[in-house]
């Protein structure tokens, strides 16, 4: 058997009542998970480790004080020797990110099964990282998509730069495509800051260099 | 137990439903978070539909331009990808934006049908109207461009 020194404090801050209690009665009659405590704010989430310390806190990320990726990074801060699971109702990237950059040692959805919790919980306490299903995908489609290595042109843009390596003047490139000198200025700005060149001579190099035209 | 079930099902669909309108409605992530990366979250919820492929990139946005003004780019891009999911059978759409110094750049370009544009000049259409206002009050340039069945290219142009 576990000697209490060798039970998961599991601690959850949650502004809902039915999740904590939920999550309660379904960890209690775990052999291995003691119930550190609950708390319903950032605050005073904050205010019981001053004196208490628990393994893993289960973290809601819309709190009514401090929203969960700031806890997440001033509880941390504090005390590295916690694991935080991220739980939330959110499946988004950008939230499942941050979490992950203030510290957290993994993120689960809500509507996980007891099953997944308890994974969730065990893999966290070895100092490894979990990631419900849904959250896996949603976290590696965000870095796929935010990923851009050269920018890409857009079919304008092309379009300018074909037309400047080919030697035409800004008015002469608004008479070819139709439109304003104005915009092809604009595009050709764009394109200078974009690919980060100060000149047309350079633009025109970068865009050979890299097969953009 | 069946019906139990589909019930189930149903209030899950309308949760996921109501979760879109308010996501719509109210941007948190742009408060919390800044344009640049609510923009980003929000092409990929786009493209997580299925419905059409969002590519976004932003330059120079490191820097955030100020509130009043994020969400008046927010808008102006979320009304032209409407446009594009409603009317433009497109596939791939790109988004971008570019800062330099004072001067902020937004594209959004599509690969769809294309469309007359002398057309809009007439148009009493919400989303177009709403867009002119948004891109007036910010004193800026729309352009409107558009090839049939090669795509559209909108430009906004304006000094933050």
């Amino acid at each position: 058997m576990y000697k209490s020194n060798d039970m998961i404090r599991v601690f959850i801050v949650d502004d809902h009542p039915v999740v904590v209690e939920g999550i309660h009665s379904l960890l209690q009659y775990e052999k291995d998970i003691e119930w550190a405590g609950q708390a319903m704010s950032a605050q005073s989430c904050l205010g019981y480790f001053v004196n208490n310390t628990a393994n893993i806190v289960l973290m809601d990320i819309n709190l009514p004080d401090i929203n969960g990726v700031e806890l997440c990074k001033t509880l941390k801060e504090k005390y590295p020797g916690i694991f935080i699971l991220g739980l939330s109702t959110y499946n988004q990237g950008l939230y499942i990110k941050k979490m992950m950059e203030n510290g957290a040692s993994g993120y689960i959805l809500k509507n996980s099964s007891k099953d997944e919790l308890l994974k969730a919980i065990h893999a966290v306490h070895e100092g490894g990282i979990y990631f419900s299903g849904e959250v896996g995908e949603a976290l590696q489609q965000y870095q796929q998509s935010s990923e851009v290595a050269v920018p890409a042109l857009s079919r304008r843009e092309k379009q300018v730069l074909e037309l400047i390596a080919e030697g035409y003047t800004n008015p002469e490139i608004a008479g070819k495509l139709f439109v304003s000198q104005y915009t092809v200025d604009s595009h050709r700005k764009n394109l200078t800051a974009k690919l980060k060149v100060k000149n047309t001579a350079m633009l025109i190099r970068f865009a050979i260099q890299h097969k953009l035209i | 137990m069946a019906v139990f079930e589909r019930s189930l099902d149903m209030i899950d669909t309308s949760i996921k439903e109501l979760r879109r309108v308010a996501h719509n409605m109210m941007p948190e992530m742009l408060a919390k978070f800044g344009l640049n990366e609510a923009l980003k979250d929000y092409c990929n919820n786009v493209t997580a539909t299925k419905l059409l492929v969002v590519k976004y990139q932003s330059f120079g946005m490191e820097n955030r331009p100020g509130n009043s003004v994020e969400i008046i780019i927010y808008r102006i891009i979320q009304e032209l990808l409407n446009n594009v999911l409603k009317h433009a059978r497109a596939t791939e759409t790109l988004v971008q934006l570019v800062k330099e110094g004072s001067r902020l750049s937004i594209l959004v370009e599509d690969n769809g049908k294309g469309f007359n544009t002398s057309l809009l000049e007439n148009s009493k259409g919400a989303g177009w109207t709403n867009i002119r206002s948004r891109v007036a009050y910010l004193k800026g340039r729309l352009d409107i461009n558009s090839e049939p069945n090669k795509g559209t290219t909108i430009t906004v142009e304006f000094n933050v």
